[in-house]
C-alpha cells in the first residue's frame, strides 16, 4: 500500500495538481526506468521509456480506479511503452540480444554470464532482479511498485536467485565464485 | 541439485553487472517536452469540473485552457464585448445604439492593447499551480495590419501581414527566425474589426444571454458598465462579465470574466483584462521585450514551423484504408539478417498487428542465418512465413475490431497461445488510429514534440529537404515525399535509403538505416486478405497451427 503522504499525492494529482503528479514521477521514476530497461536493455531508451510512461500516464489518469494501485498501474504503462519501443524505436536491442550486445560491449567474463543467468529468468522474475539491483530499490519499494507485500518479494527473489544460481552451476561457472 | 547460494556473492556479482546509479528525474523539463500531455490533462480536468461536453469551438462559453486556445480568448475578448451586447436574438440587426457606438469607437482606432490575466481556480478558489494563472499580451494595428502575441511562457509572435512576414520567437532555443506569412488575411481583416467580428458572432452566442446597462465608475473614470449573463446550457459553464465603457470616448478599457461551475456554483476561470489605445506599438519584435543580442536567423521563403508541422501532420494522418504492411528490422551491430517482423493488415473498418521476433535467448549462432533462408526476402515469402508462426521467439497477434481489443500474448513453452479480450466501450478506432499503429507512420513521420525551428543549413537547400531543430535533435523533412523524415540526427543519424509510392501515389520509406537498426518496408495497398485474417476466432491456438 501506498504511505498516506503517496496518497495524498495520488489524490492531488487525480484532481488536476500537475505539481503532484511531477512529485509521483519522482518517486517513481528509478523503479520505472529499472522496469523499462528490463525489456530494452539500453539505459538511455529505458529512460526515455520511464518518461514516455508518465507522459501516458497523465493522461489516462481519469481511468484509474483504485488510487491505492496507482504504482502498479504506472508499471502496467511503462511495461507496455517499453514493448512498444522495443519494436518501434531505433536503437533498441531487444531483451534476446542482451548477451550479445554485452558481449560485444564487455569481454568480462563474470558479467556475461550473468546477464545470461538473468535473461533465462521468466519475464517477472527477471524483473524483480533487475528491479532490486539496477538502483538497489528496497524491498519495501518494490513491493509498492508491484502491488505486493515485501515478504512476498524476498521469497521471489530468493527463488529467483536460486535459479540463477542453477543455471551458473550448469554452464560451468566456478562454484567458488557464487 | 540445487546449487549453493551465498547471498551476498550473488548480489555482488548482479550489482556488480546491472547496477547503476540512481536516475534523477527533472519535472521542468519534461513538462516542457510534454505539453501536449499536459493540455489534454489539463482539458480533461476542467471539462470534468464542468461536466463540459467539449465539443464544440465556442470561444465566449468554452473555458479553455491550451494555450493557443488563451490566445484565442485574448484575442476575440473584444468581439466577445461586443457580440454579449446583442440582445439573444441571432440576427445582427438587433443591435443595440449602444453596441454600434462602441464598434465605430474601436473600429477608429490605429493600435489596440490587450493585457490579461487569467486564473484557473480548484473547487477551494485556489491557484493549484504556477501554471494555473498566466498573463498574455496582444497587440493589433488595422492600419499596419500587425498583429503581436506574447505569453508569459516566453514565445513572441510578430506577424506583418502587409510584408507576409512573421518573426517568431523561441524561448527555448533563444532566437528569433523569420518566416514567411502564408496566411493571406489579417485575422481582424482590411482596418477594421467589424467584419471579422460580423464573420464570429454566428458561432459565439449559440445560446443567448442577457446584457443590463448601468452607469458606473472603473479607475475613477465615469463609465457605463455592461452587465453579461449568459443563457444556461446544460453542461457548459455559467459565464458572467463585465465591461468597462469609458463614456467620454465609448471605447471598452476594462473587463472582468467569470466563468462558474455550474454543478457547485463556484468560479472556476477569472479573466481580468484592461484595454489600451496607444498611437503608436512596437515597430519590431525586439520592442515587444527582447533583447538586440538576440539573434534572428532569416528562414524567408519557408513558412513557421507552426505551419510546416500543421502540413507533416496532416500527411502522417492521411493513411491508405486498406493494406497490409511489413516492417522488417535488422540489428546492424549483431550482423544479423533479421531480428523482428511487424506486419498491420487494416481494411478501414479492422486492423490486425502481428509482431514476430525470430530469436529466442540463447547463443547466437546458426540459427539467425537459418532464420534468413526460411523468411525470404520478399513480400509474399515474408507474409508466408508469418502466417506460419514460424519465428522462434516470441510471436504476438492483436486483431482491433470495432470496438474489441483481441490480444495473443507471449507464445507459451507448450505451443499454445494465451488470448484475453478487452473490451473499450468508449473508444472506436478508425482508419487513421490504424494507420497510427502501423510502424510505417511512426519511421516516417516521428513525431516533433515541442518548440520547434525551421532553420535551413546547405545540406537542406541542396537536397530540397526542409532542416527542423527541435530539442538537440534535427529532422530533415522532404516535401517532395509527403514531408516524410528522410534525415534524423539525434546523436546517430537515421536516413531513408529508398523510397516507394503506392499505386494511389502516397510515398512511404522503403528503406531506412540507423546506427543500430535498419528497417525495411513493404507495403501493399488493396490488396486481396487471407481468409478470415481480421476474425478472432481464428487466431492460433497452438503453436505452428490455426484453429
Amino acid at each position: 500500500m501506498p504511505e498516506r503522504s503517496e496518497i495524498h499525492l495520488i489524490e492531488a494529482a487525480t484532481g488536476g495538481d500537475i505539481e503532484s503528479f511531477g512529485e509521483l514521477c519522482r518517486l517513481y521514476y528509478a523503479a520505472m526506468v529499472a522496469i523499462a530497461y528490463c525489456i530494452l536493455s539500453d539505459h538511455q531508451l529505458a529512460e526515455d521509456a520511464a518518461q514516455e510512461s508518465f507522459a501516458r500516464a497523465l493522461i489516462n489518469l481519469k481511468n484509474l480506479k483504485n488510487k491505492s494501485r496507482f504504482a502498479p498501474w504506472l508499471a502496467a504503462i511503462c511495461r507496455n511503452v517499453a514493448k512498444d519501443m522495443v519494436v518501434t524505436k531505433t536503437r533498441h536491442i531487444s531483451t534476446v540480444n542482451l548477451s550479445q550486445v554485452a558481449w560485444k560491449n564487455n569481454n568480462d567474463e563474470n558479467t556475461d554470464a550473468i546477464r545470461r543467468a538473468i535473461e533465462q529468468l521468466p519475464d517477472a522474475a527477471r524483473e524483480l532482479v533487475v528491479l532490486r539491483y539496477y538502483n538497489n530499490l528496497s524491498y519495501e519499494y518494490i513491493a509498492s511498485i508491484l502491488g505486493t507485500s515485501p515478504a512476498a518479494i524476498n521469497g521471489r527473489l530468493a527463488r529467483a536467485k536460486r535459479k540463477m544460481a542453477d543455471y551458473l552451476k550448469r554452464n560451468g561457472f566456478p562454484e567458488g565464485k557464487l | 541439485m540445487k546449487a549453493k547460494v551465498n547471498n551476498k556473492k550473488l548480489d555482488e556479482l548482479i550489482s556488480a553487472t546491472i547496477g547503476r546509479e540512481k536516475p534523477t528525474f527533472d519535472f521542468s523539463r519534461w513538462k516542457q517536452v510534454h505539453k501536449k500531455e499536459i493540455e489534454i490533462f489539463e482539458s480533461q480536468i476542467a471539462n470534468r469540473e464542468v461536466s463540459c461536453s467539449a465539443t464544440s469551438t465556442d470561444i465566449w462559453r468554452t473555458v479553455l485552457r491550451g494555450k493557443v486556445g488563451r490566445i484565442a480568448v485574448a484575442a476575440c475578448i473584444i468581439i466577445a464585448v461586443l457580440i454579449v451586447l446583442r440582445p439573444s436574438s441571432n440576427s445582427l440587426d438587433g443591435t443595440t445604439a449602444a453596441y454600434a457606438k462602441v464598434g465605430e469607437a474601436v473600429k477608429s482606432v490605429p493600435w489596440m492593447r490587450i493585457s490579461y490575466t487569467s486564473k484557473i481556480l480548484d473547487l477551494n478558489g485556489n491557484i493549484r499551480t504556477e501554471n494555473d494563472q498566466w498573463d498574455t499580451d496582444i497587440w493589433f494595428s488595422f492600419d499596419s495590419q500587425i498583429l503581436i502575441q506574447k505569453f508569459s511562457f516566453g514565445q513572441i509572435t510578430y506577424k506583418d501581414y502587409s510584408k507576409q512576414e512573421v518573426y517568431n520567437y523561441n524561448p527555448e532555443s533563444k532566437r528569433i527566425v523569420l518566416s514567411a506569412l502564408s496566411e493571406n488575411k489579417f485575422p481582424i481583416e482590411a482596418n477594421s474589426p467589424w467584419n471579422w467580428l460580423q464573420r464570429n458572432i454566428q458561432g459565439m452566442m449559440p445560446f443567448g444571454g442577457n446584457v443590463t446597462r448601468k452607469a458606473g465608475q472603473y479607475d475613477g473614470k465615469e463609465v457605463e458598465v455592461f452587465e453579461i449573463v449568459s443563457a444556461p446550457k446544460s453542461g457548459w459553464a455559467d459565464a458572467r462579465g463585465k465591461i468597462f465603457v469609458d463614456k467620454a470616448t465609448s471605447l471598452p478599457i476594462a473587463e472582468e470574466k467569470t466563468y462558474i461551475n455550474p454543478k457547485i456554483g463556484k468560479p472556476q476561470r477569472v479573466e481580468k483584462g484592461t484595454f489600451e489605445y496607444p498611437a503608436r506599438g512596437p515597430v519590431d519584435i525586439y520592442e515587444v521585450g527582447l533583447s538586440r543580442d538576440i539573434p534572428t536567423v532569416n528562414s524567408l521563403p519557408l513558412p513557421p514551423w507552426e505551419e510546416v508541422n500543421r502540413i507533416y501532420e496532416s500527411c502522417s494522418r492521411t493513411a491508405p484504408e486498406r493494406y497490409i504492411a511489413i516492417v522488417t528490422r535488422e540489428l546492424r551491430t549483431t550482423g544479423a539478417p533479421i531480428e523482428s517482423v511487424e506486419i498491420c493488415y487494416a481494411d478501414g473498418a479492422h486492423s490486425r498487428e502481428e509482431r514476430h521476433f525470430l530469436f529466442q535467448p540463447g547463443p547466437v549462432g546458426v540459427q539467425w542465418r537459418q532464420q534468413a533462408a526460411e523468411i525470404g526476402d520478399t513480400f509474399d515469402s515474408i507474409l508466408k512465413w508469418a502466417q506460419a508462426c514460424k519465428a522462434r521467439g516470441e510471436i504476438s497477434i492483436s486483431i482491433y475490431r470495432e470496438r474489441c481489443f483481441f490480444y495473443n500474448s507471449h507464445r507459451q513453452e507448450d505451443g499454445t497461445w494465451k488470448t484475453t479480450k478487452r473490451e473499450f466501450k468508449d473508444i472506436k478506432l478508425t482508419a487513421r488510429d490504424f494507420w497510427n499503429l502501423c510502424p510505417i507512420a511512426r519511421i516516417a513521420w516521428p513525431q516533433i514534440r515541442g518548440y520547434a525551428d525551421v532553420i535551413q543549413n546547405d545540406f537542406a537547400r541542396e537536397n530540397n529537404l526542409i532542416h527542423i531543430e527541435s530539442q538537440g535533435r534535427q529532422f530533415y523533412l522532404n516535401p517532395d515525399r509527403d514531408y516524410i523524415c528522410q534525415m534524423q540526427v539525434n546523436g546517430g543519424t537515421t536516413e531513408v535509403k529508398e523510397f516507394a509510392q503506392t499505386k494511389e501515389g502516397k510515398w512511404y520509406p522503403k528503406r531506412i538505416e540507423g546506427p543500430d537498426i535498419a528497417n525495411t518496408v513493404y507495403l501493399e495497398t488493396n490488396p486481396v486478405f487471407p481468409e478470415g485474417i481480421f476474425d478472432s476466432n481464428n487466431l492460433p491456438k497452438k503453436d505452428g497451427q490455426r484453429k
